[in-house]
């Protein structure tokens, strides 16, 4: 009898412990494994440090080739000597200056040409896509040794201007009007009609007008277009007309400018475009309505910020030939000058993308190393949320991509810097929302209670009172062993 | 800034049912009535996320197939309109939910699904459904705690995806959902206190069920006789919230909000601001890309050059701003036509001299 009970007492035990080490060694690593949250490493420490050198990584040097009379020379370093005052003077947040040098430059350099002129001292900044600027300096000027000023004045406050005002407003909110920024766009141009007779625009011959437009805009960002009519997109009846009898025209008021679109009922739809897009709205009234008059409005039109612009063009014509749509075309194009951020001055297209381009790459920096630090905030504020090893790539790819714009800086190769720079951004924003990282929910204790019980309370009971009948069982036997040693020896015999 | 003035620039509105079922009419109703409103007062489709947890309109109980009305008088249709549903039945998940607020989506979610706000973005979330201390449900399979909502907030905040929040729910025990919250800017309503139920308005004999929450009921009745430019605050629709009324006890929490209610307007939540820029255009952007100083055509193709006005008269440029003279730092001196004419002038001088090769 105790030979068996010896047996089976044995073999509970060795039955108890083995599942015993199977949840040990098997069961609570599993455990672990599966509940715990994924974390990579994040390169915190490398993302502040950039933050802080922000501004000494990113030195803008703009050089400007100054074509000088011999009379003049040694103004240059003097000229030179004025403009690096009258920029520390402005306390930039980025380390910007305009260097000065002697020739003639090349088509993408900046120029300046000084002629002597009897009268006044001018300045023409060349609208083209020259990058010149020619300085008419009267003789009284030379004589009394000021062209140094004049060159200092000119490029700090007529060329570059605007360029550092942008840069003094840095860390100030963007404009209302100008778009979020994307690498890339796209433009719908919409012919859109209150009324129902056919009508067609002649686009394919504007469209090379702004196809070239918007390829110019390229070191900012890249375009891509289309073009569609729609018929019958009637005013909403929110929108009250008032007929000016003596002018023969409806009066939109401008408050009603707001509502004027109707984004539900035309055909507007904005979805089919994984980009941001740009709308632009050619808009014929219906006969009955014609001609709508914009209050306070020369042109007749209007930009919808972040959104796009509006023409109204009252037109009886089945048929708009180009020469209508130049006008058109050109408003287009300022408004979208206006939806990009682009400076005011000076009036040269491609000097304003230059600086548009400059200060993108700064704030594209800026906006990348801002996420990820919202991301480093986030990770440590929220233990239970998820960083999978893709994110971690994409942090440490982005801030790769921010070196490269910074070096690219240095390097004068502004469009390049963008470019990287606006890869560091998109980077960075989709490491921020990658969509595993989405926060485990929050689970009162009570929830997890409910979950465990049922799930581990009839296995815990068999095993805690196993557990006690073996303690139980190995003092019995303990106490039985001193007291019956030699029959138990005997037995075994 | 300026602590009485709001700075935003678009307003968004999320507006949330979370309940299935016939019996759950009411829910739907309210969440409809929300989008209504908000949309009268000026928030485009584009900007409003309407998550609508079952289609009672097209409910095989219902009495009036496709209708669904807030009130027994039946005299407002909610949903025949032009209505735009953005998340529907099973898709209104707890997680769907959270990622919507954190814009934390897979690439092929369309944009018109997601929550595209900006750092100048003030949004209205609205929710509704059945819940009790610090929990809401959804869909009678799962729930979302208020320590839930109060993160993907957090993370809005960090990621600067709003400017202000106003959060109103209407459920049982409603002030608890909003008691985790801790990033700034948010303004919160509740309909019921800790350990209060928040009740029906009315039942409709026909529909069979009620069809309207006491809560979302008085605050429609308030917002009904706004109009778009109304100067009334939010301090007035909290005002109007009373125990007689609501028959449970409504909650504000304003410690997160910087801003005093007596100087918020209702349409910084409930309306549209979208100022437009009237008549701000300067002239020859697009000539100036294409045509150089004398007026030919740049960067064409020999193909495409017949297709446009190979040359443009360039006095369509207005040279006036670019001439710079220093006396007045105004335009003046040289008029921009006479330089454009030198500058024609040279051109032809010099394509003249080469001709003949001089």
């Amino acid at each position: 009898m105790g030979l068996i009970a010896g047996n089976e007492v044995l073999t509970r035990r060795r039955i108890l412990l083995s599942i015993l080490a199977i949840c040990a060694f098997v069961g609570l690593p599993l455990w672990y494994a599966t509940t715990t949250v994924q974390r990579a490493e994040l390169p915190v420490a490398e993302i502040y440090g950039l933050s802080s050198e922000l501004v000494s990584s990113s030195r803008f040097e703009i050089p400007v080739y100054v074509q000088m009379p011999v009379t003049t020379t040694g103004a240059l370093q003097e000229a030179q000597q004025q403009i690096d005052d009258m920029l520390k003077a402005r306390n930039l947040p980025v380390s910007w200056r305009i260097v000065l040098e002697a020739g003639s430059g090349t088509e993408s350099d900046y120029k300046v040409h000084l002629f002597l002129d009897q009268d006044a001292d001018k300045v023409y900044v060349s609208p083209f896509e020259d990058r010149t600027i020619k300085l008419y300096v009267s003789p009284t000027v030379i004589k009394h040794n000021k062209v140094a000023e004049l060159i200092a004045r000119t490029l700090v406050e007529d060329v570059f201007g605007d360029e550092i005002t942008m840069f003094e407003r840095l860390h100030q909110p963007e404009a209302v009007v100008k778009m979020p920024y994307s690498p890339d766009y796209h433009v719908t141009l919409s012919l859109l009609q209150g009324g129902v007779q056919p009508i067609g625009w002649d686009i394919e011959s504007s469209a090379l007008l702004l196809k070239n437009y918007l390829s110019s805009l390229a070191p900012y960002a890249n375009f891509t277009f289309d073009s569609q009519v729609e018929h019958y997109e009637k005013l909403s009846e929110n929108i009250a007309l008032q007929y000016d009898e003596d002018k023969k025209q409806y009066l939109l008021k401008e408050s009603d400018t707001s509502t004027f679109i109707d984004y539900s009922e035309w055909g507007l739809d904005q979805n089919t475009q994984k980009v941001p897009v740009v709308n632009f709205l050619a808009y014929v009234p219906a006969p009955d309505q014609r001609p709508i008059q914009i209050e306070n409005s020369v042109s007749n039109s209007f930009i919808v910020p972040q959104w796009g612009g509006v023409a109204i063009v009252n037109t009886e014509k089945q048929f708009l030939e180009y020469g209508d749509l130049l006008p058109v075309m050109e408003i287009f194009a300022s408004q979208l000058f206006q939806l990009v951020g682009a400076p005011g001055n000076p009036k040269s297209p491609t000097i304003r993308t230059d600086i548009l381009t400059r200060f993108q790459s700064v704030a594209n920096t800026r906006k990348s190393i801002d996420n990820l630090i919202s991301l480093c905030k986030l990770c440590e504020q929220l233990p239970n949320i998820s960083v999978p090893d893709s994110t971690r790539e994409q942090v440490e790819q982005a801030l790769k991509r921010v070196r490269e714009a910074a070096d690219a800086v240095v390097s004068r190769r502004w469009s390049l810097a963008n470019a990287l720079a606006a890869k560091a951004y998109v980077l960075s924003d989709k490491a921020f929302f990658q969509k595993d990282m989405v926060q485990q929910m929050y689970f009162p204790e009570e929830h997890k209670m409910a979950v465990y019980t049922p799930l581990l309370g009839p296995f815990a009971t068999i095993m805690v009172l196993g557990v006690l009948r073996m303690l139980k069982e190995a003092r019995e036997s303990s106490v039985s062993e001193k007291n019956a040693a030699p029959e138990t020896a005997h037995s075994v015999l | 800034m300026n602590s009485t003035e709001s700075r935003h620039t678009n307003n968004w509105a999320v507006l949330v049912s979370t309940s299935r079922f016939w019996f759950n009419y009411r829910h739907m109703a309210n969440v409809l009535s929300m989008y209504r409103t908000v949309k009268r007062l000026g928030i485009p489709d584009s900007q409003i996320i309407l998550m609508l947890s079952d289609d009672v309109a097209c409910n095989p109980r219902n009495a009036f197939p496709g209708f669904v009305y807030n009130n027994a008088d039946r005299q407002l249709e909610l949903y025949g309109d032009n209505i735009e549903v953005d998340y529907r039945g099973y898709e209104v998940t707890v997680e769907n939910f959270i990622r919507l607020l954190t814009d934390r989506w897979p690439d092929e979610q369309p944009k018109s699904k997601r929550l595209l706000t900006d750092e100048n973005s003030n949004i209205f979330i609205y929710m509704t459904g059945h819940g009790g201390d610090e929990f809401l449900k959804f869909q009678d399979s799962e729930e979302i705690s208020s320590y839930d909502i109060a993160d993907a907030f957090e993370q809005m905040h960090e990621k600067k995806r709003y400017n202000e929040i106003f959060f109103m729910i209407d459920t049982c025990q409603a002030n608890t959902m909003y008691s985790k919250f801790y990033s700034p800017n948010i303004l919160a309503v509740g309909s019921s206190d800790l350990h209060e139920s928040s009740y029906s308005h009315h039942s409709d004999t026909e529909i069979g069920v009620a069809v309207i929450d006491r809560f979302t009921y008085f605050s429609l009745e308030f917002l009904e006789n706004l109009e778009k430019d109304s100067k009334l605050t939010l301090q007035d629709l909290v005002d109007s919230y009373t125990f007689e009324k609501i028959h449970s006890n409504a909650g504000v929490r304003k410690d997160l909000f910087q801003r005093d209610l007596s100087q918020v307007l209702i349409t910084d939540f409930f309306g549209n601001v979208q100022q437009t820029v009237v008549d701000n255009v300067e002239d020859d952007l697009l000539y100036l890309t294409n045509y150089d100083e004398r007026g030919n055509l740049r960067n064409f193709t020999s193909e495409e050059t017949p297709r446009v006005a190979p040359k443009r008269d360039a006095k369509l440029v207005n040279q006036k701003n670019h001439m710079i003279s220093f006396a007045s730092q105004k335009s003046s001196g040289i008029s921009s036509s006479t330089l454009g004419s030198v500058a024609v002038a040279i051109g032809s001088l010099l394509a003249l001299a080469k001709f003949f090769k001089i």
